[in-house]
């Protein structure tokens, strides 16, 4: 095994990007892929780990060390094969997870003398050449077992449950409130970060498994869950994120202060070209959004976009303390996004119902609060206007309520399903997983939870709930360089 | 803002030898540890003075990612399952406790952007009001979240084993740095 730290990515780092003169009017990619030699000259990179800890990192234990040695021998398939047996998202994923925040990237020992393995852009490159241009047979099915699960929610957990559940040999029918399955997925990622027909493909792959996917449906109105108990040996409640955090700032009812997630989903529930031929907004040319989360950063470039106006993210506190991925604030700005620190609204102002300006506080930072960030305090005496057509708000989301209000289910923190470590929830054969027991977290944790639950509905279905293992220490105890070099041959095995 | 200046005291460097199996621990240039598998997951640390930690991937019975139960001295099929109060460290989710005190491998210290900590070392904080008492008691949206935290520098580890991984620490953590240099090694470097 070479042990040479060889310095930097194979193309720009942290990627290669379109030219933002040009990607500000229009929605296409921002990421530009790499090239099939350059992909195979990145993947050549990778140290080949004893201990990968990208894959330790990574919430659905992607194998990322077997997708780079396969790839380095230019063998896509197996590198596809490889990938896809614990992740059913490849390509939203390979496109959604900040791989270099606290994910495979982060964990890359590559780190350590140069960059890490540009694992997102190979996970990406094999994703698209499966969908492009050699699409492989579903994945390996255990024979039926005639148990029944349902799920409510098709986002991003309840995917890829479902996909496990399938492979374990179980029927699987998801319930979605929306139109179209994704959830998140589907509403809140703007187009220059995932295509819609990526997301489609990945869905019909999971549909291709037999899973059905009844839409329009909402689970607590149109159907209730003992009922839904009643037709199935297990439920899976996977409704994700939806309450927003509201804010009491005086003109917060004005027209023009809009809530910036309902904004995201308005603008990209159905494509955006959909919304372009009748847009809901009337957002003008100067926009205000407030927030320091990556929804803020999407509202302002999308903004940005839709306005070709002036957009100006406004946050509480210092750039240090922002949360939202730094790729993507570099971007914002490289597309004209302007920012404004240690700002906070104090009022929205208006005439005859209509926003017209904010008032906002000029912040410092005070002691640290509980995340050990310094809590922002409003400066007296250092108030100031800024005229806008447009506020958007994006100050975070919980759990969405609806169900565990509506049916009773036992609930934890911000309203979420309260969850033991089986997944149970307080009703019998009801459990739970992804966002909607945590809070909004990423696309690939939602669907590493939504995995965890899924294995505990086997255990639970096929009474092996006292022979449990997690699939990360299975992972551990089946994988490592075993199942590398068996890989090699006969491809990884079934789940 | 005035960033504190790191006065770091300690530092061990692993450096593997040949056998991925083995890896030896030097502080100041003189030999302190050596590293060697007991098992699948099981490690076993010798210090000098005939001194003996076990390293074991499993915490609370349960293999995790980036967690390691230290115990120090004991046989190693007791490790698998130790109580609280006999292991020298335990690390969980990339979080640890040391003299009531909540520490984050890999975290980001106040005053610092994410976007600092994207390549080269990893940096060990303390965290500050962290609103826990207990590893076990972290819920999974405060993990979800960790993002969003903030701690004080206490330290930093970075290198490969085959040319050496270096962690750097103050001197609060002094007492369980030879232990804590064997596990940041297994958990975040290479073998």
């Amino acid at each position: 095994m070479s042990t040479q730290v060889s310095p930097d990515r194979v193309g720009p780092f942290p990627f290669p990007k379109s030219d933002p003169d040009k990607r500000k009017n229009d929605f296409s990619e921002v990421k530009i892929p790499y090239t099939r030699l350059e992909v195979i000259e990145e993947a050549k990179r990778c140290l080949l780990c004893g201990t990968p800890v990208c894959i330790d990192a990574c919430p659905v234990q992607m194998d990322v060390r077997g997708m780079c040695e396969a790839v380095a021998r230019d063998d896509m398939k197996t590198a596809h094969d490889r990938i896809k047996d614990t992740n059913a998202l490849l390509g939203v994923t390979a496109r959604c997870c900040p791989q270099l925040i606290g994910l495979c990237e982060d964990a890359c020992v590559m780190r350590w003398g140069g960059q890490p393995i540009s694992i997102g852009m190979i996970q990406g490159f094999v994703s698209d050449w499966e969908r492009t241009e050699s699409r492989q047979p579903d994945l390996e099915r255990e024979k039926d077992t005639e148990k029944r699960v349902s799920i409510v929610g098709a986002g991003p957990a309840g995917l890829a449950a479902a996909s496990l559940l399938r492979r374990y040999g179980h029927s699987v029918t998801m319930y979605e409130e929306s139109d179209t399955p994704g959830g998140t997925v589907w509403y809140g990622i703007p187009d220059y970060h995932l295509p819609k027909d990526v997301l489609l493909y990945e869905i019909q792959r999971i549909k291709d498994q037999n899973v059905e996917i009844r839409t329009g449906v909402k689970v607590g109105r149109d159907i209730s869950l003992s009922q839904l108990l009643s037709e199935s040996d297990a439920v899976l409640v996977t409704t994700g994120p939806k309450d927003i955090t509201k804010l009491d700032t005086p003109g917060v009812d004005l027209k023009g202060v809009y809530d910036g997630y309902h904004f995201l989903e308005e603008v990209f529930v159905n494509g955006v070209e959909s919304y372009l031929k009748n847009p809901e907004y009337d957002i003008g040319k100067e926009i205000i959004v407030v927030g320091g989360g990556d929804t803020a950063i999407d509202d302002s470039r999308t903004a940005k976009r839709l306005s070709k106006g002036n957009v100006t993210l406004v946050y509480r506190r210092t750039e240090n303390e922002m949360h939202s991925d730094p790729i993507m604030v570099e971007e914002a700005r490289e597309e004209g996004v302007q920012f404004r620190f240690l700002t906070d609204p104090k009022s929205f102002e208006g005439k005859d119902g209509k926003l017209d300006s904010v008032v906002l506080n000029t912040m410092k930072l005070g002691e640290p609060d509980s995340t050990g960030r310094r809590k922002p305090e409003p400066v007296s005496g250092q108030e100031f206007v800024m005229k806008c057509d447009t506020v958007l708000l994006a100050l975070g989301r919980g759990p969405n309520s609806f169900l565990q209000i509506k049916e009773g289910l036992k609930m934890g923190k911000k309203n979420s399903i309260a969850i033991d470590e089986r997944h149970r929830t307080s009703m019998a054969g009801v459990f739970a997983g992804g966002d909607v027991t945590t809070g909004e977290t990423l696309v690939v944790k939602a669907m590493g939870s939504g995995r965890d639950a899924a294995q505990r509905i086997h255990e639970y279905l096929m009474k092996l709930e006292d022979k449990h293992v997690s699939l990360y220490q299975r992972y551990f105890l089946e994988g490592s360089l075993e199942l590398l070099m068996k890989g090699k041959e006969g491809g990884p095995p079934p789940p | 803002m005035i960033l504190r200046v790191p006065t770091l005291s300690i530092e061990y460097v692993v450096r593997q030898p040949d056998s991925p199996a083995e890896a030896t621990i030097f502080q100041n240039q003189r030999e302190v540890g050596r590293l060697h598998v007991e098992g699948k997951g099981m490690f076993k640390l010798l210090g000098n003075e005939n001194q003996y930690w076990i390293l074991c991937n499993k915490v609370d019975g349960e293999i995790r990612p980036f967690s390691m139960t230290v115990i120090s001295g004991i046989d190693k099929d007791l490790a698998m399952n130790a109580p609280d109060e006999e292991c020298v460290l335990k690390i969980k989710d990339n979080l640890f406790q040391h003299k009531g005190s909540f520490y984050w491998l890999g975290g980001i210290p106040e005053g610092r952007p994410i976007k600092a900590h994207i390549m080269g070392s990893k940096i060990i904080c303390r965290l500050v009001n962290f609103p826990f008492s207990h590893v076990d008691d972290v819920d999974d949206e405060t993990k979800h979240q960790l993002k969003r935290y903030r701690g004080i520098y206490v330290g930093e580890f970075y290198g490969l084993g085959s040319s050496g991984f270096h962690l750097k620490l103050e001197n609060e953590l002094n007492d369980i740095g030879l232990p804590l240099a064997a596990s940041s090694y297994l958990l975040y470097s290479t073998r």
